[in-house]
């Protein structure tokens, strides 16, 4: 389990994190989501032993992570800007990770690397991105390592790949019980593989729950009228989102769906749709909810 | 510190480190390779008669200047990845602690750097060792003392990098890191010369060898007179290597990845570095500017406007490359204003108060326990000086050892710690800043060297702050005087002048002292420093016959009896000429430096009436002076004009030297002697002493040729004996001559008589072999041609034959070996042909043959 205690991060004077306390349970597969900037990277980083805070602790399992290479051991990190070695080849990379993660399984390897075109002895630098990620993933994945932590992991991928890289990750979790922490803008591709999700905005963890329960508080209702009633009609639902066009009015708000909709119905409108919301919509609306991203 | 023993090396990455460079090692190889030995082989195919040392000493300066560039690449290379965000959060994240990274990726680095070096060192010392003459055990040595020297300019390096954030920023502030010591030491060097009368450098030099490992480098394997053996140096350097690992291994562990790509890492850096640059700028510029300058004061608009606004744009540009931009410059430019407003302040009261004091300072006697007291550059005009000649025995090359010993044997410091002598040296301290002061303390050079003769007496109201010699000498040189003060609390001052030698006479007192024994007979002064002593001979006192002491002579003995009356007419402290010379003991004193190299040194000390000890005991012995060969038409009495004030006035030591008619009177007031009268004279004649009235000299030509031209043309061969009569005896010495027709000439040539040999000569072996064509002798052994001689005949009449040969020691290019044909028959059929350079002893007889090609 990784446990973030009271950890605040600032970069010279810009406090990045403050007082963040927050755990991932082992096991799942965790989204967060965030703004740029928000500090995603960041949390990865802290996770990973690069960055120490300069309050609070992370540990994992119980043990400091930070120049702790016994703890280390367990973790992978991939960045959202994968690294190679100069003028390497796949072959020299792997001899490079094998060197530091014991745990390096030469038949994930090549399981992998059938999955990918990718050849082993071509120089990584001819690579393009997408190929450079696919290069990054089989490695990673080849370490199988406890904690696997992915920044923007989807970036630079092609629909097929991502979706191979999903099946991967689907597969290697029933295979064997391991952590996966991604961070992404793309919450599509998010709420499709991930158990739990974390919004981190204004320094701190917003919302974080599972993918599920987030469904279940977030509902987002198209209603009809004959004419449109008052704007404080809706405004009583304190309302996420709120769009009026005509005499249709487009809802999101927090709450018990069926007691939302017995609400609604008492304003008498001639058409009430549950529309299902996508956890990008969710993510949007608490953003601009924040005042993120507003035209001023 | 402790922390870096404790990390141990990452082995399994450090293998993969060195097997994923095996190209770049390759490479280095390569290059190293091409320098070095494929560069000397080449050279020496080419030239397959000849192997000099210049081409190999070539061959390593190249090795090494690659070495250097290579010890501030490879760090750069190696440590690359802590210069991009996304590499380091990648090697922040591996599961290995950051020292076992450092330690490992560094070590791995020096490995690779030390390869091709150690492959390049290796062939091309092989190589230099078959074709000259460099020792095995020079060559490790050497070797181990560039990879500890290296290892701390691959440190400052890696020091660069860890404050660093980029890797040109890497490369540039290493540079400049190595530049800075050099800096440093020509803005202390230029503002000392230029500001502080007095200042002394001797051998500050030698400081670079603690601060720039890049000159300790070259200097510990190409200098002769390092203070300490060349791997005290090497060690001393791995000591900083591992002060600055400690600091990269603090500074690493705690980079943040965050700031890699940003121009410094460490916001005190930068500033650090520009400042210094700025501050030993506008110190260097001021006293180039001040120093070119035909106007004295110090402190006009010209010479600071230029230093002022050069340094500003040094710091300006310096800033604008450390921003990557211009938007800090007017930030930049404040802060340069108070950083050379600093410099400033405490530079001028510096320069005005004399270095605060410096210039000035003399000490009280009561604090002083002793004067070290070194004169060079005319020193023989007032101190003796020895006939010491050496050379080198050996196949081991030159090596700092032999340097050592001949500085110890040609040191001219006079330690002095009676008051009565400190005394004289502290008068003649203040003497020296009484006359500058007349001119400006900021004034380093001896006045008179300027154009338009001496400036100081020309001064309104000068009065002169010294006691004037009792003779009038146009000639008066400038000499290097240093006084170094050793206080009684410890402390040590040393002061570096160049006077002239008008202002020294109250020194005179001091070349009679016993200290002065190490100047005059060196041999007696160090005989603790040989192993053996042989060849001696005793010479009468006119040099003209000598007899050889084959067995017995106990020289340790000698020295002894010596000392005792070398001591004893010190303490009389008179320096009139009022001892008779008598003899002359040649001897060869050998120190074997190792079983294959040894310094044979050769000398010939004066014996005369005053060292009754050392008479005394050679009676004892039975060593017999021979008496001189009192032939007519070689001496001469030159008798001083009355008329003139410039007379002859001062005989020193063993290499005698006749100081002077002025250049305006060249003619020559003189008579000869009959071998009755020069036998009836030599009683009173003496070697050495000043007089203050003129006197009367013996001029007698003996047929031998002096003077140590090991490195160089003679420049006194005179051949002659002069000698100065005794004052209380000259009328004794008029009488004899009284009679004798008086003669003029022009200058000192009486004894020309002698021609040019013409022809072919051949030894007895018929294989060496000379043929004389005008002033070249071609000199051929077995037929063939070994060397080609200068060929002349001296002032004196003595034919002398210089031969120049390439030299085993790398400082001097060539070597002129001394040769001397002397016995030379008049009818010109014959010569003896004396190897003065190498012995005495040696000589050859050469007969003239029928002239055919060799």
């Amino acid at each position: 389990m990784i446990q973030f205690s009271h950890v605040s991060k600032s970069f010279d004077t810009k406090k990045v994190l403050d007082d963040m306390t927050w755990e991932v349970p082992q096991g799942s597969i965790f989204g967060l989501v965030g703004p740029n900037g928000a500090g995603k990277s960041t949390i990865l980083r802290l996770i990973s032993g690069v960055l120490l805070p300069n309050q609070g602790e992370i540990t994992i399992a119980g043990q400091n992570v930070y120049n702790n290479p016994a703890v280390k051991k367990k973790i992978l990190f991939v960045p959202d800007d994968p690294y190679f070695l100069p003028q390497s080849t796949m072959k020299e990379m792997r001899k490079f990770y094998e060197i530091f993660y014991p745990s390096f399984k030469e038949s994930m390897y090549r399981k992998l690397l059938n999955n990918f075109p990718i050849n082993e002895n071509e120089k990584i630098s001819n690579f393009s991105k997408g190929m450079k990620r696919q290069a990054n993933i089989i490695l990673a994945l080849s370490i199988m390592p406890e904690i696997l932590l992915l920044d923007e992991a989807f970036d630079g991928l092609d629909p097929v790949m991502r979706l191979t890289l999903k099946r991967i990750l689907s597969d290697q979790l029933l295979e064997r019980k391991f952590t996966v922490v991604i961070s992404s803008h793309n919450l599509r591709e998010l709420e499709d593989i991930c158990d739990r999700i974390a919004l981190i905005s204004d320094c701190k963890i917003g919302l974080n729950d599972e993918v599920e329960t987030i469904r279940a508080v977030y509902h987002k209702f198209q209603v009809g009228y004959t004419t449109i009633p008052e704007i404080e009609v809706f405004t009583r639902f304190n309302p996420m989102h709120l769009d009026v066009r005509g005499n249709v009015a487009v809802l999101v708000v927090k709450g018990d769906s069926i007691e939302l909709m017995k609400q609604l119905n008492e304003t008498h409108p001639v058409l009430l749709d549950e529309i299902p919301i996508t956890m990008e919509e969710v993510f949007v609306y608490e953003m601009e909810g924040k005042g993120y991203g507003q035209i001023v | 510190m402790v922390k870096l023993f404790n990390v141990r090396i990452q082995m399994d990455y450090f293998r993969f480190l060195i097997g994923r460079n095996k190209r770049f090692i390759g490479l280095m190889s390569a290059v190293l390779i091409l320098v070095y030995p494929v560069f000397v082989m080449t050279v020496l195919s080419l030239n397959s008669y000849d192997a000099p040392t210049e081409l190999f000493v070539t061959g390593r300066v190249f090795a090494m200047l690659l070495f250097v560039f290579f010890c501030i690449m490879v760090p750069i290379l190696m440590f690359s990845f802590i210069n991009s965000k996304r590499d380091l959060d990648v090697y922040f994240a591996l599961p290995i602690k950051r020292e076992q990274m450092l330690q490992t990726t560094g070590w791995a680095g020096y490995i690779i750097l030390l390869i091709p070096f150690l492959l390049a060192w290796t062939l091309g010392g092989l190589l230099t060792i078959i074709y000259s003459s460099l020792s095995l055990v020079l060559l490790v040595e050497s070797f181990f003392t560039i990879i500890m020297i290296g290892s701390a300019i691959y440190m400052v390096v890696l020091f660069t990098m860890m404050n660093t954030g980029t890797t040109i920023d890497a490369f540039l502030y290493s540079i400049a890191l190595h530049v800075l010591p050099a800096m440093v030491y020509g803005a202390y060097l230029l503002f000392g010369f230029s500001m502080l009368l007095g200042f002394s450098d001797l051998n500050s030099y030698r400081i670079l060898n603690f601060i720039s490992p890049i000159w300790a480098l070259f200097n510990t394997v190409f200098a002769k007179d390092l203070m300490l053996p060349p791997l005290a140096y090497g060690l001393y350097w791995v000591l900083i290597a591992l002060v600055l690992a400690a600091i990269c291994s603090y500074l690493y562990t705690g980079r943040h990845s965050e700031r890699a790509e940003s121009p410094f890492v460490n916001k005190r850096f930068f500033p650090i570095i520009s400042i210094a640059y700025a501050v030993l700028t506008l110190i260097l510029l001021y006293n180039v500017i001040y120093n070119t300058n035909s106007n004295p004061s110090l402190f006009t608009i010209q010479n600071l406007i230029f230093p002022l606004m050069f340094a500003g744009i040094v710091y300006v540009i310096m800033d604008t490359i450390a921003n990557r931009g211009t938007r800090n410059m007017l930030k930049a430019l404040t802060r340069y204003a108070l950083v050379a407003a600093i410099t400033l302040a405490v530079f001028i009261p510096s320069t005005i108060t004399g270095g605060f004091g410096y210039v000035t300072r003399i000490p009280k006697v009561d604090t002083v326990k002793s004067v070290e007291l070194n004169v060079s550059g005319s020193a023989g005009l007032f101190f003796p000086s020895s006939n010491l000649s050496y050379y080198y025995d050996g196949v081991d090359g030159y090596t700092p050892d032999i340097s050592k010993l001949l500085t110890k044997l040609n040191s001219q410091d006079l330690v002095f710690d009676q008051k009565k002598d400190i005394d004289a040296i502290l008068n003649f301290h203040s003497i020296i800043l009484k006359e500058y002061k007349w001119v400006d303390y900021s004034t380093k050079a001896y006045p008179s060297r300027q154009t338009g003769g001496n400036p100081i007496s020309k001064k309104a109201g000068y009065i002169p702050s010294f006691k004037a010699f009792p003779f009038e000498n146009q000639n008066y040189g400038s000499m290097n005087v240093t006084l170094t003060y050793r206080m009684k609390d410890g402390s040590k001052l040393r002061r570096t002048y160049e006077v002239s030698g008008e202002w020294t006479r109250n020194l005179i007192g001091l070349s009679t002292s016993k200290q002065a024994m190490k100047l005059v007979a060196p041999l007696v002064a160090n005989v603790t420093l040989f192993e053996s002593f042989n060849n001696f001979k005793l010479y009468d006192a006119l040099m003209t016959t000598s007899n050889a002491i084959v067995s017995g002579f106990d020289f340790k003995v000698f020295a002894e009896k010596y000392a005792q009356d070398f001591e004893a007419i010190a303490a009389k402290g008179t320096f009139e000429p009022d001892a008779t010379i008598l003899a002359y003991l040649e001897v060869e004193a050998i120190n074997k430096l190792t079983p294959s190299k040894k310094m044979n040194f050769t000398d010939r000390i004066a014996i005369d009436s005053r060292f009754t000890k050392t008479l005394a005991w050679m009676q004892e012995k039975g060593y017999v002076i021979p008496l001189p060969r009192y032939t007519s038409q070689t001496a001469v009495m030159v008798l001083p004009k009355e008329a003139t004030k410039n007379i002859i006035y001062y005989v020193a030591g063993v290499n005698s030297s006749i100081y002077s008619y002025s250049d305006a009177e060249k003619e020559i007031s003189y008579v000869k002697l009959s071998a009755e009268q020069l036998a009836k004279i030599m009683p009173y004649v003496s070697n050495s002493g000043f007089s203050e009235t003129a006197l009367p000299v013996l001029f007698a030509e003996n047929g031998t040729v002096s003077g140590d031209i090991t490195h160089g043309k003679p420049t006194n061969p005179a051949g002659l004996r002069n000698l100065l009569v005794q004052k209380e005896h000259v009328a004794e010495v008029m009488a004899i001559i009284k009679d004798n027709p008086r003669e003029v000439g022009i200058g000192y040539n009486f004894f020309v008589k002698e021609k040019l040999l013409t022809g072919r000569y051949v030894d007895a072996s018929n294989q060496a072999e000379y043929i004389f064509k005008g002033n070249t002798a071609y000199k051929y052994y077995k037929k063939v041609l070994y060397d080609t001689c200068e060929y002349y005949i001296d002032a004196s009449g003595n034919h002398i034959i210089i031969e120049y040969r390439n030299s085993t020691d790398p400082t001097t290019t060539t070597l002129a070996v001394e040769s001397a044909l002397w016995n030379v028959d008049p009818t010109g059929q014959y010569f003896t042909h004396n190897f003065l350079g190498v012995s005495s002893s040696i000589s050859f007889e050469f007969k003239k043959v029928a002239e055919t090609k060799p």
